[in-house]
This record gives structure tokens, sequence and C-alpha cells, in this order.
């Protein structure tokens, strides 16, 4: 790509989380790969913004404490058992009758 | 242990979403664990329950996200609890911090590149936390769970436009609470004005 058909700084820092972000079309990401690989004014915020998502990617993982897990698995078992012992009419009639505007 | 639990596709589809629903409900309940954890039980039983309107091949993980965001704010509601912000106080905070874009102070003050790993996680999450929720809300659906720009307007109920500026604002103002906390611990030190 020439230098007149590169896009302006501006206009790369405008676009620049949603190309971290990986949602701007493959065309216009490739406009905004190639001026980062030229411009040392806004490679550096690129790196930042990456290692940024990097690092609170990293942050969060935090599994479900193994009793809740328990706790999840014997709710849905009763209630699945609850189901069970009511009629499929009734249930369809019950679930009408209790259900919540949304 | 699933083997009871009866609705086809549930064991496969929702469960394996858990650990993705525990850490939005966390994130919610800004930190407090009872609720949170009241929080997954109460989304996981009302998924198996209205388990037949999930379209299948739709997104399992937004289905269940939303379903967990509506029961918080259902009880929300319960408690009297107000939402904590307008959003014209959004757009004040906001305003004030235009000028302040965290990255080039710490490019300034972080020569080595290292300001990211100064932090241990539970800084991180305090100072997500104390985000207002329309800002940590975006934050935590993009940033953590990886949810696309659409998966989040969908479970934020918002235009994609709305959705993106308050992720933006939101990663600014989490940046900009971070640099002043690695300011604060020495994490850091700003740049000699010269």
């Amino acid at each position: 790509m020439s230098e007149a058909e590169m896009l302006p700084c501006d206009q790369v820092i405008a676009r620049l989380w949603e190309y971290v972000d990986g949602e701007l079309t493959e065309a216009r990401a490739e406009e905004v790969r190639a001026h980062l690989e030229v411009c040392s004014r806004c490679f550096p915020q690129y790196d930042f913004q990456r290692a940024y998502r990097v690092f609170l990617r990293r942050c969060a993982e935090q599994p479900v404490p193994p009793e809740l897990r328990q706790r999840v698995f014997r709710t849905l078992l009763e209630e699945s058992g609850r189901e069970e012992k009511v009629p499929g009419g009734l249930r369809v009639l019950l679930a009408r009758l209790f259900r919540r505007r949304p | 242990v699933t083997g009871g639990i009866t609705k086809p596709g549930f064991t496969e589809e929702a469960l394996p979403q858990l650990d993705s629903v525990y850490r939005f409900a966390l994130r919610l309940a800004a930190g407090r664990e009872a609720e949170a954890e009241d929080l997954v039980q109460d989304t996981f039983l009302r998924a198996y329950r209205s388990w037949d309107t999930f379209r299948p091949g739709s997104n399992a993980r937004a289905w269940l996200l939303t379903i967990c965001r509506n029961v918080f704010l259902r009880g929300e509601e319960r408690r009297g609890r107000r939402p904590e912000v307008t959003e014209s106080q959004i757009d004040a905070d906001v305003e004030a911090l235009a000028a302040t874009a965290a990255f080039s102070e710490v490019e300034a003050a972080d020569p080595e590149r290292a300001f990211f790993d100064s932090f241990v996680d539970e800084e991180v999450m305090r100072a997500l936390d104390a985000l207002p929720a329309p800002f940590r809300e975006a934050v935590v659906l993009s940033d953590l769970e990886g949810l696309s720009y659409p998966e989040v307007a969908e479970v934020l109920d918002l235009p994609v436009g709305t959705v993106k500026s308050r992720l933006f604002r939101g990663r600014r103002l989490l940046q900009q609470a971070l640099y002043g906390y690695a300011l604060e611990m020495g994490y850091v030190r700003p740049k000699e004005r010269t």
C-alpha cells in the first residue's frame, strides 16, 4: 500500500478498539494493520490496548467454587424430578398461570 | 451427576457456561460473593424452566447472561436499590476524563511496559467493581467474557453504537483508575515535568 492510500493517524486511533476487538471488516482491518506496521505514534497505543485486553482476560479467570457447582446441580436435579411428577398438561397450565412479564 | 437433568441439550449447552455466568454475576454484584452465588443458582433454575424458549444453535452464553442480568435487576428493584448513576452523570464523568487518556500517562511513566504486570487480580477486580454499572457491564461482557459487540448489545438490550461508547468509555475509566492506583502504590512514577 502506498503512502497516499494510507489511513491518517486520527482515523486509525478512532478505529483502534474495533481493530483490537476484531470487529472491523477484513478490508478495514487490513488498512489499520498496514498503518500500524509503519507508524511509530499509533503502534504503541495499539500495543497498550492489546496488552490491556490480554491482561483483563487473565485476571478474570475465576472458576466457580465447587460448592456452588454442586448446589446448582442439586437444584436442577430437584427441579427435574419435580417436573416429571407433574403431568404435562398441568405443567403447561401452571407455567401460563405463573409466567412473569418479560 | 447430571444424569437426572432431563431436558435435552441443557447439560451440553447451558451447564458449560457456569464459569461465565459466575464471573458475570460476581461483577454485577460488585464482588459480593454470597449474592453472586444466589444469582447463579436463580439464573440456572430459570434457564432450566424456560429451556424450551432457547433457540437451538443460538448463543447459549449470551442467553444465560441475559437471564442472569434480568434476575439481578429484578432483585435490585425488589430491594429498592436505585440505579447508582444517571445517564447525565455518566456523561459528566466522562467529560471530565476526556482529556486524560490513560495511555499517554502510562507510556511516559512506564518505559519498561510492565504496567499491567504490576497488579494482582483482586486489585483489578476492585477497580472494575468501582465503575458505574453501565460501564462495568459492557467491560465485563467484552473484556472478561469475550463477547462480540452484537452479543453484548443483545445481553444489555442496547444498540451496538451505545455498547461501543459505553465499552470504550468504561475501558478508559478503568485504565485511569488503575493508573491512579499504580501511582498511589508506587508501581509507577509520574514522569517528571521539565
